[in-house]
């Protein structure tokens, strides 16, 4: 019985992935903290990474899932915090980890064109590793909070079914399992292509 | 034929993707704290009903204790090198003085009997008290009203510093009235260790109840 289902789901997955058009990209992201997020870091964040799946179930619009790792980390320089009779000094680092797991809804405005615009809109989950670290002190909080991301975005043939893609981002990220709310925006480039 | 071309290109770059994906992640770690010091962390606490704003007499011992899991209470005192721990009195002494306070001797009744101890493992503030039974009364030792216990385990150095007070001794048990502790990475030349402690220590008497 396992065996049937597993055969059915593989010849199911392959008549979904060989029916219809895919897209994906593989973008470099630049992050730029906003909101609460700015509270604790200050620095745009270099370190970012995109991969992203587009299923098209229309000429126009694609379902698919998006992922990734953004890291953000910020030197706050000598800090001391006093709570109660308790206080507290050393250096102080800030750390977000945040990977994103969307499953994401595109509309693609001129499919098939050498320039493709498109919007797309991301729901899921966010897994968060925030630290705040003083000297050698770790104080970390780990969580899944929720997020929407809506997202704008170009795509640019250079070849066939080869391009480039520019999106820009705002990656809501709700409080939760001890999380303040993380909410960045951020800008992406890299490559896009399809099969 | 174009197309032909662009397709050829087309497998180079997507064999090219992977590669890229690895640069980015790899690109992804965040940078560490540089220098050594930038890992010294200062940790105080006191009690809340302490009146530290009065002048009071005071007693160092000579040296720093070293607490050491291999050596029980019992066994006679060990101190941390003088290079260390002479930084470490002096130091104190001169923060102390600078609130007004006197140093006296342990035999003259001090109002505070200060306990300077130094380790290498784990953050000790409950350790036996039997350690200083060479110095005072063999008190144990209890925490009015607050309880240190920030600072934990790692394989570094920590300076721990108590303040008791024998005039409130209950139950052969010494409050313990102000905890200090200094925490870093035990990395560097003698003078970077001393030049930390010193720094950290002035830090310390510059934190509530003292600033």
């Amino acid at each position: 019985m396992r065996r049937i289902v597993i055969t059915a789901s593989l010849l199911l997955f392959l008549a979904f992935y060989s029916s219809a058009q895919n897209k994906f990209s593989l973008t470099y992201s630049i992050g730029f903290p906003t909101g609460e997020t700015s509270d604790y870091f200050e620095s745009t964040s270099w370190r970012g990474v995109n991969v992203d799946y587009h299923h098209f179930i229309q000429e126009n619009l694609a379902i698919g899932f998006s992922t990734g790792w953004q890291v953000f980390n910020d030197d706050l320089g000598y800090v001391t915090e006093t709570e109660g009779t308790e206080t507290l000094s050393g250096f102080r680092y800030n750390y977000l980890n945040s990977f994103p797991l969307l499953v994401t809804g595109s509309y693609f405005f001129s499919p098939g064109e050498t320039l493709s615009p498109y919007a797309s809109v991301g729901v899921g989950l966010v897994y968060n590793e925030f630290s705040q670290d003083t000297g050698l002190l770790r104080d970390e909080v780990t969580g899944w909070p929720f997020s929407v991301r809506p997202e704008i975005g170009l795509d640019y043939e250079v070849g066939y079914n080869v391009g480039i893609r520019a999106s820009f981002r705002y990656n809501y990220v709700a409080s939760g399992d001890e999380l303040p709310s993380l909410p960045y925006f951020a800008f992406n480039l890299g490559l896009v292509w399809s099969n | 034929m174009r197309h032909r071309t662009l397709l050829k290109n087309t497998k180079g770059f997507l064999k090219a993707a992977p590669v890229a994906l690895m640069l980015l992640l790899l690109g992804c770690y965040p940078e560490q704290p540089e220098f050594v010091e930038e890992y010294d962390i200062v940790y105080t606490n006191y009690a809340p009903d302490f009146n530290f704003s009065n002048s009071y007499t005071y007693s160092l011992p000579d040296g720093v204790l070293l607490l050491d899991d291999d050596r029980g209470p019992d066994d006679p005192p060990e101190f941390i090198d003088d290079t260390f721990g002479d930084a470490i009195l002096d130091n104190i002494r001169q923060n102390l003085n600078a609130e007004g306070w006197a140093e006296v001797d342990e035999d003259a009744d001090p109002d505070l009997v200060i306990l300077p101890s130094a380790f290498n493992t784990q953050f000790l503030y409950f350790y036996d008290p039997g350690y200083w039974c060479w110095y005072y009364p063999c008190w144990g030792w209890w925490y009015p009203g607050y309880r240190p216990g920030y600072v934990t385990g790692y394989e570094t150095g920590t300076v721990l510093i108590q303040m008791t007070d024998p005039n409130g001794v209950e139950n052969d048990e010494v409050p313990v009235v102000w905890t200090g502790a200094l925490n870093g990475l035990l990395q560097g030349s003698d003078a970077n260790i001393v030049g930390r402690i010193e720094r950290n220590l002035d830090q310390a008497f510059t934190q509530p109840p003292f600033d």
